[in-house]
């Protein structure tokens, strides 16, 4: 049993202390929006929030996370209104839109710290995988969220 | 970007009750049958009820029957639909279409999506079937009015009568036009009329891919659900040699231990459950038939055959041998293409539940008609019973036109009798992907007084690229569905498509082939046969034109004199990237021109290379694919093309004793944002047939950035990937 918080609201998940957060999200509390992609922390599909900093869902055990606050792409807004993902639609970045919400919460990890970054902060700072290509538009729309930015 | 329209409303995933309950009065003509259909050139009746549903409350459903794996076809096709009916774009309802023959490519009659041929084949289609269910409405509802039909006109879904003021919603009148005839030659609309086409639209798949809701393969959730992880040999073809099933069993959560072809799934009831049983196993498999495979080999194996095979000719232009014999100077050069892995971002999944009257599949396929034949096949139950739900498609790039996902799926779900989701690895994603197969090119030309080729001749040392997507084969001639049916070679073109037809004016011009098949299982890989193709041709061009000290640009502008969309893509590019004029201190540029899906692109990419170390920093592409339906998805399109053919400078799948030697992101190593050049497009409206986009992109790419290295190092690469020359894509 493993206790701690998704989106604000507390769970309780029964698997293994060992088991992936990506898998008790996806299958235990049935939040599919985070992806599984690689499984060795590679790619970046699965990025969620814990306590505020990006990580690799598939290779953080889920007993790590007891106690502590998870976001998911779900949990950003509840109807696309975060920054990003306003400027997400603007842009039209997404293509087979796969990759996007691991993009998406790493991007909102980004902005957080960092409400103005560089373009090299922001290539130091999107680390993950699109087989789409869909870079340009990122980069793009990750500056279109930050003009909002106050 | 900006964009014209509002979205439209949301995206539903209907059940197949729901579509049968909107039906009952709506525009459906399916009384008659494709057998029934036109010879002329208007649709039939059964295709306009298989794309558009108009319920009486006013909604128009139309079907997504060609896959979305990220190229937009989802957002331009029904889109074309709706602009020729008239109909509210803002309040059309998309759901994803079964398979049904109404949906096939019209040429040939088979129900797929790639090939970039969504467009070319399916915008004239779209057009004709909202032409004549607009002129049908109209039909009916000057019935109706009693007033003649040319004084009705259609807008936003209602039909107008602008005398009398009188209005009829298309809900209102559908069920009388169902009754009508089918117009044989329905009127499209001039330009002038269309709303929609042609303007940059929001696509409609986008909202849900920025909140997690959209539905991919591996997200789909039915009642009673159960879900499975596999391991198969690790070289293809290998059989799993011992297994103790007690053992995995009596892991808690494990519900069943099921033998595949080549392997063993365990199924629980979540992922990781049957995923860690699966790892823990001890499982010991017999090497199979293609133990001995590896890189090294199949590249001497096609250096041998550059010497000794026997090869087909596919054109003959004049007479390459003479007039290379002849030369005083004769430039020979052979390339190598590697094998190369998909790796789509979602993994191959599918979900299927098999019983004794149905079999119900949940799969994010480009590959709808073979997943239907291949589930007949496998399960002997009739073609209603096989019912084939769609799903977004995290990446297809022509993986996912196979249906050997299915059919593992399939053996799973009979063996536990309930529905299971099967959830692919991505090491078993990289172990049984189905590969872009290794080519080896040697070309030889000679130059004229003017400094232009007046012969060249190519030899193309290649496996077929669609030996398993093959239908024919697949369906009508074998019983065992998944042996690979070599397609007769008429039928495999791409091996050597770009090289048989290109824009240049040469006059001795010879393409030979020699096919050798590999042991592999393969298919098309983005850019199909173009982009190895393009690669070999474009290198050669732009090494002649060193060799005659001509510049690569005003080169090509003169070989390609005959052909305006070349010469128009060229001169664009050159614009937009100042080829003329000075390059920045450290940096090179180098050009490629492709034709190739019907479309035209002239590339320009500039980067500096450190040492071995390369960086692109810019790439221009000039693109002429007709006419530009939506300016927005295509250039998306080309963005991600280029992104796409960098990375294939980098990746390759090497094997060695049979086995893939890169099983995940960590060994095949795609291009990052931080890697992405910025990249600027233009389109040329050049007024041909509007073709697709999705793949010419990256066609020119390894061309244009092998050049630009040649000019920034004076050295030729014409092995690929960059690794095997010593440089590396930062």
């Amino acid at each position: 049993m493993t206790q701690f918080s998704v989106n604000g609201r507390a769970v309780t998940v029964d698997a293994d202390a060992d088991t992936p957060l990506l898998w008790a999200l996806r299958d235990s509390l049935g939040l599919t929006g985070t992806k599984f992609g690689c499984g060795i922390a590679a790619c970046g599909a699965c990025t969620v929030h814990i306590d505020g900093q990006p990580v690799r869902s598939c290779s953080f055990p889920l007993g790590a996370v007891s106690g502590k606050q998870v976001l998911t792409i779900e949990g950003l807004s509840h109807d696309r209104s975060h920054p990003l993902q306003k400027a997400w639609i603007e842009e039209q970045v997404p293509q087979c839109g796969y990759c996007q919400s691991g993009m998406i919460m790493a991007a909102a990890a980004l902005i957080k710290e960092r409400p103005h970054p560089s373009g090299e902060e922001i290539d130091a700072a999107i680390t993950n995988l699109c087989r789409c290509g869909t870079y340009a538009r990122i980069r793009s729309a990750i500056h279109r969220a930050a003009r909002g930015m106050p | 970007m900006e964009v014209a329209t509002k979205p439209p409303m949301k995206f539903e995933h209907p059940t197949r009750r729901q579509v049968l309950a909107g039906g009952a009065a709506a525009l459906i003509l399916s009384g008659r049958t494709a057998a029934h259909a036109q010879s002329s050139s208007g649709p039939s009746a059964h295709a306009i009820s298989a794309w558009l549903h108009i319920a009486p409350d006013d909604t128009v459903a139309i079907k997504l029957a060609q896959s979305e794996m990220g190229q937009g076809i989802a957002t331009t096709l029904p889109l074309t639909l709706a602009d020729e009916l008239g109909a509210d774009w803002s309040r059309i309802k998309f759901e994803w279409s079964d398979f049904d023959p109404a949906f096939r490519h019209p040429q040939y009659q088979w129900m797929f999506t790639g090939n970039s041929e969504s467009i070319s084949t399916f915008f004239p289609m779209m057009r004709t079937i909202g032409a004549a269910a607009r002129e049908m409405l109209i039909r009916a509802a000057a019935t109706r009015l009693g007033v003649a039909e040319d004084s009705l006109r259609v807008e936003s879904g209602r039909i107008h009568h602008d005398a009398t003021k009188n209005v009829l919603t298309f809900g209102t009148v559908a069920a009388d036009a169902a009754k009508l005839e089918v117009p044989k030659d329905p009127k499209l609309k001039p330009p002038s009329a269309l709303r929609l086409i042609g303007k940059p639209q929001p696509r409609i798949d986008i909202p849900s891919k920025v909140d997690g809701s959209a539905i991919f393969g591996i997200d789909v959730k039915v009642p009673d659900m159960v879900v499975a992880a596999i391991r198969r040999a690790p070289s293809q073809g290998g059989s799993l040699a011992r297994f103790d099933a007690a053992a995995i069993k009596a892991h808690r959560g494990v519900l069943a231990v099921v033998e595949i072809p080549s392997g063993l799934a365990v199924v629980a009831k979540d992922y990781w459950t049957a995923r860690r049983a699966l790892d823990s196993a001890d499982l010991s498999f017999a090497a199979g038939p293609i133990a001995d495979y590896s890189t090294e080999k199949q590249r001497s194996d096609h250096a041998a055959l550059l010497k000794s095979a026997s090869f087909d000719s596919r054109t003959k232009l004049g007479d390459s041998d003479a007039a290379l014999a002849s030369a005083s100077k004769v430039f020979e050069a052979t390339f190598e293409i590697p094998v190369q892995a998909h790796a789509t971002m979602e993994p191959m999944n599918c979900t299927a539940h098999v019983t004794a009257d149905r079999c119900e599949l949940w799969i994010p396929t480009q590959g709808v008609e073979i997943t239907h034949a291949v589930a007949k096949q496998m399960t002997g139950l009739s073609d209603d019973q096989i019912v084939i739900h769609r799903t977004f498609l995290g990446g297809g790039f022509g993986r996912r036109l196979l249906a050997d996902f299915a059919q593992i799926s399939i053996v799973v779900a009979k063996a536990v009798g309930r529905p299971v989701k099967v959830i692919w690895s991505r090491e078993e994603d990289f172990r049984y992907d189905a590969y872009r197969p290794p080519m080896t090119h040697a070309v030889t030309a000679s130059l004229g007084s003017d400094g232009l080729p007046v012969a060249m001749a190519h030899r193309v040392i290649s496996p077929s690229h669609m030996l398993y997507i093959f239908p024919r084969g697949i369906i009508k001639a074998e019983g065992d569905w998944a042996r690979p049916i070599a397609p007769p070679p008429a039928y495999d073109g791409m091996a050597v498509e770009g090289l048989t037809e290109t824009p240049y004016a040469i006059p001795n011009y010879s393409v030979a082939q020699h096919r050798v098949e590999t042991p592999l299982s393969v298919s098309v890989w983005r850019t199909t046969g173009h982009g190895p193709n393009n690669f070999v041709l474009e290198s050669i061009i732009d090494e002649l034109a060193r060799a005659a000290a001509q510049d690569p640009l005003a080169y090509r502008l003169a070989l390609a004199a005959a052909d305006p969309r070349a010469i128009a893509v060229l001169k664009a590019v050159g614009e937009m990237s100042r080829w003329q004029g000075a390059v920045s201190a450290g940096r090179s540029r180098g050009l490629a021109l492709a034709n190739a899906f019907g479309g035209y692109i002239a590339q320009v990419v500039e980067l500096s290379a450190i040492g071995k170390e390369v960086k692109c920093h810019r790439v221009w592409s000039a693109v002429d694919i007709g006419q530009t339906l939506d300016s927005g998805i295509a250039m998306s399109n080309i963005e991600g093309g280029v992104v796409w053919g960098l990375s294939g400078l980098r990746t390759e799948a090497t094997f060695a004793g049979g086995e893939i030697q890169q099983t995940n992101f960590d060994q095949f190593d795609p291009v990052h944002l931080w890697e992405t050049p910025a990249i600027e497009t233009r389109f040329i409206e050049s007024g041909a047939k509007p073709t697709g986009v999705a793949e010419l992109g990256p066609v020119p790419t390894h061309a244009a950035v092998c050049n630009a290295i040649f000019a920034a190092t004076g050295e030729r690469i014409r092995s690929l990937p960059l690794s095997r020359s010593g440089y590396r894509l930062t």
